[in-house]
C-alpha cells in the first residue's frame, strides 16, 4: 500500500502542469448554443494539436494510450488548472471512440477514430427511448433489412447534444422474434441522413443539453453495424461500463475543488447577523462532514485505479462511485444555496457559479443509469444479493 | 501509487480474522455474564503472543517494527469482533509509555503483562475539577486519559473512589471517578502527544470501519436467507437498496482509511488532514449501517440476543474517545487543504 508515483509519472506530471497552464481556455465554457459548441471544438483541437487528444485511447488509433495512473494525473492536473468540461466531445471521446477501439472494424475505425480527436466529428447517444429508461433492453425502435441497408423507424430521447452531433451511436431492435437482449445492433447512423429530426429540450437547468431524435424511414449503411448484427446488447454493455468507470474520472477529481471553493466563499459571505457564513455551526459541520466525504471519494477513486491495474478492468465497484458521485455534488449544490442566503435567488449558468450547477446536480442521480439502478448493481454484482425488480 | 493490500498485509488480515473468529465470536453469550466476565479479559497473552500489542512500536523499543497500515488493517478486524477496547488502551498505553521514556512499563504492557484501560473527561471542559469515565478498568493497572489534544497514563492508585456506572454499551465496563491526582501521571506533549492522538484517532476509524463491514455482512446474510411473500428479501428493493448504501459507507469508509494510514506511516503533511477525514466518514458509515442494520433486520435487530445491535452501541463508544464528532469536523475545517 503506498502513494508514491514514479519518477516518470512526476515528469508526467510538470509535463501535463506545463501545458495545460499555458492552454487552458481563460473563458468560462458557454452552456448552451453555437458558440458552446464551438468553444468545445476548439478546446478538443487545442488538446490534439498539443499531442493531449485521446489520453486513454490506445496509440495505433492516435491516442496517448496512458496507463489509468496517468489519466488519473491527467485529470487531477486539469482540475487544478480549472480546465472546462468535454461537452459536445464526451460521447465521441468517452462512449463511441472506445466503443469503436473494442468492437468496430478497420473501417469503421479509419472512418471515425481521427476525426473524434481532432474535434471534427460530433457525436451522440441513442440509447433511451419514451417507454425505454431503466429497462433499456426493452427498446423498440426499430430496423429492417433492405439490401445493403437498414431502414430504421422510431424515436429516441434523452439524447445530449443530438442538435450538434454529425454521428450516432444509435441502439436499434433488428429481430423482434427472440429474447430481448439478443434481438439488438449498435448502428452508427449519420444525423445529416433523411428522416432524422431532432428537437432539442429545455433542461430544468434552463439549457438545451438533450433532445428527442424522431427516424422516418432512415436507411443507415449495414456497414455501419459494430460487432454484428443482433450483438448490440453486448456491445453497448462495453460502453456503459466504460462511463461508469473511468469515464467520469475528471468530475471525481474536479468535485474537491467545487467544494473548497464553497468553503472559501463561507469564509467571504456574511449572513444576517455580519458574520462570516462558516462561523455558523450548521454550516460549518455540513462543510466539514463534505470535506471528509468528499475526501473520501478522491480515495476511493484511488482504490479502484489500483484494483483495475491489478484485474485491468472497471466492475461493478465502478457503480459504487458513480452513485456516490451523484449524491455528493447534490449535496454540494444544495448546501451552496445556504452559503449564498437571498443571492440563491438569481440563477447562473450551469457552468459557474453555484445556483446553475445546483439545479443540473439533479441530472447527476439520472444520466448513465439512475442511482436506482446503480442501487440494483451494487446489491447484485457486488454484494450478491437476489436479483430485485 | 496502489491502495491495495500486499500478501504480507493479507497474511496479517487473515491471522486476525481467523483467530478471532475462533475464540471472540461476536455472540449474545460472550457478554452474557457481564462485561467484566467476558472471554476477552483472559486474551491480553494472547494478543502479545500474536504480536498485536507492540506491532507499530520499533524493535529496538520491544515492539514488532510494523507501521500505521498494519496497525490499521489489525484494529479494523479488531472493529469487526468488537474486540474489548482494552486492545486499544494497551496499544496506545505502549506508545505513550515508549514516548516517556518509561521503557520497562512499555515492556510489561507489550507482553501482555499490564492491562490497560482507557479513561475520558466526563464533560467537555476536560479540566481537573470534573470527574473522568472509566472504560474497561475495572481490573486494569493503568488507564490512558485521552482528552480531545491530550493525552497521558495514569496508574491505576491515582484513580480513587472508582463507581461504576450502567453503560449505553454493555460490552464494556464503565466507572466514574475524580479527575487523577498529578502525582500519579506519566506525560507525553508536544509532537509525541499530536503523534500517539492521531494514531489513536486511526485505529478508532478502523475499528468502526471493521464494524460498519461486519452489519453489513450480517444484513446481506440474513437478506439473503429470510423469505417473505414468498421470495427472499433481499430481492426486494426496499431492503437491497439499503443494502447497496451500505456497501457504498463501507467503500468509502475503507478508501479513507487506507489513505490515511499510508499518509501517517510516510509522515506526509496531510496526515491529520487524511485521518481526521478517515474517522468522521468511518463513524458516520458505522452509525448508519449499524441503524440500517437492525431495522433490516426487523424484530430481530431490536432484540439484545442479536449481534447487530452490539455495533450500534460500539459506535457511539468509540466516537467519545479522542474528540467525538464535531470536534472532529470542526478540526478538520480547520485545516488547509492539502495541495499536490
Amino acid at each position: 500500500m503506498n502513494l508514491d508515483f514514479t519518477i516518470e509519472d512526476g515528469h508526467f506530471r510538470a509535463q501535463v502542469r506545463d501545458w495545460l497552464q499555458t492552454n487552458v481556455p481563460r473563458h468560462h465554457r458557454p452552456a448552451d448554443g453555437p458558440e458552446m459548441r464551438d468553444f468545445d471544438i476548439a478546446w478538443q483541437r487545442r488538446q490534439y494539436d498539443g499531442g493531449w487528444a485521446g489520453i486513454a485511447w490506445p496509440t495505433e488509433y492516435g491516442g496517448r494510450g496512458l496507463s489509468t495512473i496517468q489519466q488519473l494525473i491527467w485529470y487531477e492536473e486539469y482540475a487544478r488548472a480549472g480546465a472546462p468540461y468535454v461537452g459536445v466531445n464526451f460521447v465521441g471521446l468517452l462512449h463511441g471512440g472506445p466503443t469503436l477501439i473494442a468492437n468496430g472494424d478497420e473501417a469503421q475505425k479509419a472512418a471515425h477514430l481521427p476525426k473524434i480527436l481532432k474535434g471534427e466529428e460530433m457525436w451522440c447517444q441513442g440509447f433511451s427511448e419514451p417507454g425505454s429508461g431503466s429497462d433499456l433492453a426493452s427498446l423498440r425502435t426499430r430496423a429492417v433489412i433492405d439490401g445493403d441497408h437498414l431502414v430504421v423507424n422510431g424515436q429516441k430521447i434523452w439524447t445530449s447534444f443530438a442538435q450538434w452531433a454529425d454521428c450516432q451511436e444509435l441502439l436499434v431492435r433488428t429481430d423482434t422474434e427472440v429474447p430481448k437482449h439478443k434481438g439488438i445492433s449498435w448502428v452508427i447512423c449519420d444525423m445529416k441522413t433523411p428522416g432524422v429530426r431532432v428537437r432539442p429540450i429545455r433542461t430544468m437547468a434552463d439549457n438545451f443539453e438533450y433532445c428527442e431524435v424522431f427516424y422516418d424511414d432512415v436507411r443507415i449503411p449495414l456497414a455501419n453495424v459494430v460487432g454484428g448484427l443482433n450483438n448490440g446488447w453486448r456491445v453497448a454493455m462495453s460502453t456503459l461500463s466504460f462511463e461508469r468507470g473511468t469515464g467520469f474520472m475528471a468530475e471525481q477529481v474536479a468535485l474537491a475543488r467545487e467544494l473548497e471553493a464553497l468553503i472559501k466563499l463561507a469564509k467571504e459571505k456574511c449572513g444576517a447577523d455580519g458574520r462570516p457564513m462558516i462561523k455558523d455551526d450548521e454550516i460549518a459541520r455540513k462543510l466539514a462532514t463534505l470535506r471528509a466525504e468528499v475526501t473520501s471519494l478522491q480515495a476511493m477513486t484511488y482504490s479502484s485505479i489500483s484494483l483495475n491495474e491489478r484485474r485491468g478492468t472497471p466492475g461493478a465497484e465502478a457503480s459504487i462511485l458513480r452513485l456516490y458521485h451523484g449524491l455528493l455534488t447534490q449535496r454540494l449544490y444544495r448546501l451552496s444555496l445556504d452559503v449564498l442566503g437571498p443571492a440563491s435567488l438569481e440563477l447562473s449558468s450551469p457552468e459557474e457559479g453555484w445556483t446553475g450547477p445546483y439545479l443540473y446536480s439533479f441530472s447527476r442521480t439520472i444520466g448513465g443509469g439512475t442511482a436506482e439502478i446503480q442501487r440494483n448493481i451494487i446489491a447484485e454484482r457486488v454484494l450478491g444479493l437476489p436479483r430485485s425488480r | 501509487m496502489d491502495l491495495m493490500t500486499s500478501p504480507d498485509q493479507d497474511q496479517i488480515i487473515d491471522a486476525a480474522r481467523g483467530f478471532l473468529s475462533n475464540e471472540l465470536p461476536v455472540q449474545y453469550t460472550r457478554w452474557e455474564k457481564g462485561a467484566a466476565l467476558s472471554a476477552d479479559r483472559g486474551m491480553l497473552p494472547e494478543f502479545a503472543a500474536l504480536g498485536w500489542l507492540g506491532m507499530g512500536i520499533a524493535e529496538a523499543d520491544g515492539g514488532v517494527g510494523f507501521s500505521a497500515v498494519e496497525e490499521m488493517l489489525l484494529f479494523r478486524e479488531a472493529g469487526r469482533f468488537l474486540v474489548s477496547p482494552i486492545l486499544l488502551g494497551s496499544v496506545i498505553a505502549a506508545k505513550v509509555a515508549v514516548g516517556a521514556g518509561a521503557a520497562a512499563l512499555a515492556a510489561s504492557i507489550i507482553e501482555g503483562k499490564t492491562q490497560c484501560g482507557i479513561a475520558i473527561p466526563a464533560a467537555r471542559g476536560q479540566g481537573p475539577s470534573e470527574d473522568v469515565y472509566l472504560i474497561e478498568a475495572s481490573e486494569a493497572e493503568y488507564v490512558v486519559l485521552v482528552g480531545r489534544q491530550t493525552i497521558c497514563l495514569i496508574n491505576r492508585d491515582g484513580l480513587a473512589d472508582a463507581l461504576p456506572v450502567r453503560g449505553v454499551d454493555g460490552t464494556v465496563t464503565l466507572q466514574s471517578a475524580p479527575w487523577p491526582a498529578a502525582a500519579a501521571v506519566i506525560e507525553v506533549s508536544g509532537r509525541v502527544a499530536e503523534d500517539i492522538l492521531l494514531q489513536m484517532s486511526l485505529f478508532i476509524g478502523a475499528m468502526l470501519t471493521g464494524g460498519a463491514e461486519a452489519v453489513r455482512d450480517l444484513t446481506v446474510a440474513h437478506a439473503s436467507e429470510r423469505s417473505q411473500f414468498g421470495q427472499k428479501i433481499g430481492a426486494f428493493q426496499a431492503v437491497s437498496h439499503p443494502c447497496a448504501d451500505m456497501a457504498l459507507r463501507c467503500e468509502a469508509a475503507f478508501s479513507q482509511i487506507k489513505m490515511a494510514a499510508i499518509t501517517l506511516r510516510d509522515g506526509r503533511a496531510d496526515g491529520e488532514f487524511q485521518v481526521r477525514a478517515a474517522r468522521i466518514v468511518a463513524f458516520n458509515a458505522a452509525l448508519a449501517n449499524a441503524a440500517a442494520a437492525v431495522q433490516l433486520h426487523g424484530g430481530m435487530g431490536f432484540a439484545a440476543e442479536y449481534p447487530v445491535q452490539f455495533f450500534l452501541k460500539r459506535a457511539h463508544l468509540l466516537d467519545q474517545i479522542a474528540g467525538a464528532l464535531p470536534d472532529q469536523l470542526d478540526l478538520l475545517l480547520g485545516l488547509d487543504y492539502p495541495e499536490q
